[in-house]
């Protein structure tokens, strides 16, 4: 158990495993409480039954696979890395993106900005996060989050009738 | 003669704009490293919604036969393969490429793609008709059975195991549950949430799993950018002795390349990786695979672009995705009205073979544009990602959005950007999951008229030969592992 903790890909697929089983113990017991069928053979909770049900086999059998260390490594051979040298992964760049993109509609969501602000202040901020805000970057980035912002409520508001969110408190 | 007509239609000035849009876009996108044909096509089907509905399929084949190209430059550049289809020209493009000739090996590359997409483009013409008319006989039972063996053909093919492709395979399948139940007007597994009533919708799902988790996985791997080749002048076609040399090759890579493709949900990966493998086994100097081998270049470029052809036969034909890229095709001809099947043949064959004329131009266009524009294409390899990112999920909103005009969607592609970057990190394959969730509603509603047709009975299966060889083979594929481990130990 310690060594499969330790394993970062054996932790992540154990804990997707799980997130798995439960979603589909969820399914399965939502399409258990659906009423009996009457003249179909199969009614609305049969499909998703048996799906959840081979859903919960097939994780189970890859989290016994991790526990058991034989879990298969995959067809696909790898290239290997690109620059012959080990390219650190930036978790915390990751994160950051994330959250970037769940703010996006987090806002427009709560009304506190609407399309145009929030994808200039959204492109600034993820660009800004994957360069680490080099000055370079950023100098290209603001004419061109400037102009998608406008051009693309211009287009998609404008032109093809599409109901963007709009700013509350902005009388533009 | 249809197909000639179709010629007709595809040459004028706004159909081949279309066409030169999308293999244009499509080589790009497969040209860095990242981005991917699937993420390309999907962000493009919201734009397509305003769009004459032929116009608008064939940008999207365009876009899958530039985007399964473009992936070769930076394969024998970077030694990073734009699209996973040109993992096997890794191997041999980049050595090839590192000691000095960089040219021969694109220009293998570049030659090689464009006969193993005419020779695709050959079968689909002549194959099309005839199964369409053959799927004519498909009763609920047939296509029960095909559906199934398309889940576990992908399953057991696709990268990784058994266990992790059967497991995104149902795992899609059960994203496509919820929603409004058809046969009884039963709502199901809406669990409180409103928006769920009309079920997950298909192009928020598609951005997600394609898009967002890509944009995630990126800036996870923000700093894995490697430095290009340096190309020099030079001229980047295949000699008349070239093609004497490697045509047995390129005929056999793309023949496989084709098959394989036909085989429901097997995608372009696979079938160069068989290529290669055959090519391997096959060579007078196999010790060269894997060191800058010409033989090695010509087989997988040659079936990887075959695959984007044979893998459209069963799409127009029988309205099952022959591959990942083809799933979203078919969401594409839904969302545009457009049912596919066998009976498209028959009530819009001009539309069909518009598609397949499209995809010839679509070939040679990108065989023009690749020898032509290599030097350019290999700048824009190493494009800013920082830029081109944000800019992308910026599309990939309003293309939700657009969908209902409701914030919900846009929700559900960040939900399953999270699901698909997470499914890519234990490395469980995503194109059995769209593909799963695509053919979920057809698996149910064709189970449901088949059970019902055999008064209950499952064993109705049986009674139908075509269904049950469809059935046979998806119970020889998924026991096909252990019965190959018991034989090795004996």
């Amino acid at each position: 158990m310690r060594r499969l903790w330790r394993d970062s890909e054996a932790r992540a697929e154990s804990i997707l495993a799980v997130c798995m089983i439960a979603l589909s113990a969820a399914v399965w017991i939502a399409a258990d409480r659906l009423p009996r069928p009457i003249f179909d053979p199969l009614g609305s909770g049969a499909v998703p039954k048996l799906v959840a049900l081979l859903v919960m086999a097939l994780a189970a059998a890859m989290l016994v696979q991790r526990l058991l260390g034989t879990a298969d490594r995959g067809a696909v051979p790898d290239p290997g890395d690109p620059t012959d040298r080990v390219a650190p992964l930036r978790p915390g760049i990751a994160v950051g993106a994330f959250a970037a993109i769940a703010a996006c509609p987090a806002v427009m969501d709560a009304g506190l900005l609407g399309f145009r602000e929030t994808a200039f202040v959204f492109i600034l901020a993820l660009g800004g996060i994957l360069s680490r805000f080099s000055r370079r970057t950023m100098t290209i980035l603001v004419p061109t989050a400037a102009m998608l912002a406008v051009g693309l409520s211009w287009l998609f508001g404008g032109y093809f009738y599409i109901d963007l969110p709009a700013t509350p408190w902005l009388p533009f | 003669m249809g197909l000639v007509n179709a010629f007709g239609t595809v040459l004028h000035p706004w159909p081949l704009f279309f066409i030169v849009l999308g293999t244009w876009t499509g080589i790009f996108v497969g040209a860095v490293p990242g981005l991917t044909g699937g993420m390309l096509i999907s962000l493009c089907i919201p734009l397509t919604f305003y769009m004459d509905s032929t116009n608008a399929l064939i940008l999207m084949v365009a876009m899958y036969v530039g985007s399964v190209s473009g992936g070769l430059i930076s394969a024998m550049l970077l030694r990073m393969p734009g699209t996973p289809s040109s993992i096997m020209t890794t191997f041999d493009g980049y050595p090839m490429a590192a000691r000095g000739e960089p040219h021969r090996a694109l220009a293998l590359g570049i030659g090689a793609s464009l006969f193993g997409g005419l020779i695709a483009g050959m079968f689909l013409v002549v194959l099309s008709p005839p199964l369409s008319r053959w799927a004519l006989q498909f009763g609920p039972w047939e296509y029960f059975a095909m559906v199934l063996m398309a889940i576990v053909l992908i399953a057991s093919l696709s990268q990784g195991s058994m266990v992790k492709g059967l497991l995104a395979g149902f795992l899609g399948m059960l994203f496509a549950m919820p929603g409004f139940n058809e046969s009884d007007g039963q709502l199901r597994l809406t669990f409180g949430f409103d928006e769920l009533s009309a079920g997950v919708h298909l192009l928020p799902m598609l951005l997600g799993i394609f898009v967002t988790s890509q944009i995630i996985k990126d800036a996870l791997e923000i700093d894995r950018q490697p430095e290009p080749l340096r190309l020099g002048a030079g001229r980047s076609w295949m000699r008349l002795r070239d093609w004497r040399r490697h045509w047995i090759n390129i005929v056999r890579s793309s023949v496989i390349g084709t098959w394989i493709g036909i085989l429901p949900g097997v995608g372009a990966s696979i079938s160069s990786m068989v290529a290669y493998g055959v090519t391997r086994n096959l060579s007078k100097t196999p010790e060269e695979f894997g060191t800058g081998s010409e033989e090695g270049i010509v087989a997988s470029e040659a079936a990887n672009n075959a695959n984007v052809g044979g893998a459209l036969i069963p799409l127009i034909t029988m309205g099952i995705p022959g591959s990942p890229i083809d799933a979203i095709l078919l969401s594409a001809l839904i969302l545009h009205n457009i049912q596919p099947g066998p009976m498209l043949f028959l009530t819009n064959d001009s539309f069909v073979w518009s598609l397949v004329a499209a995809y010839l131009v679509a070939n040679v266009l990108m065989f023009a544009t690749m020898t032509f524009s290599v030097r350019l294409l290999a700048k824009a390899a190493v494009v800013n990602r920082a830029i081109l990112l944000p800019v992308i999920f910026i599309f990939c909103l309003v293309g939700a959005y657009a969908l209902s005009n409701r914030m919900w969607d846009v929700w559900v592609v960040v939900g399953f950007g999270v699901i698909g970057f997470g499914l890519e990190r234990t490395k469980i394959p995503l194109g059995p999951f769209v593909i799963g969730f695509v053919l979920a509603p057809l698996f149910e509603s064709e189970f449901r008229s088949a059970l019902q047709l055999s008064h209950g009975n499952l064993m109705g299966i049986f009674e139908r030969p075509i269904a049950t060889v469809f059935f046979a083979v998806a119970v020889v594929m998924l026991f096909w592992p252990a019965i190959a481990t018991i034989r090795k130990r004996r």
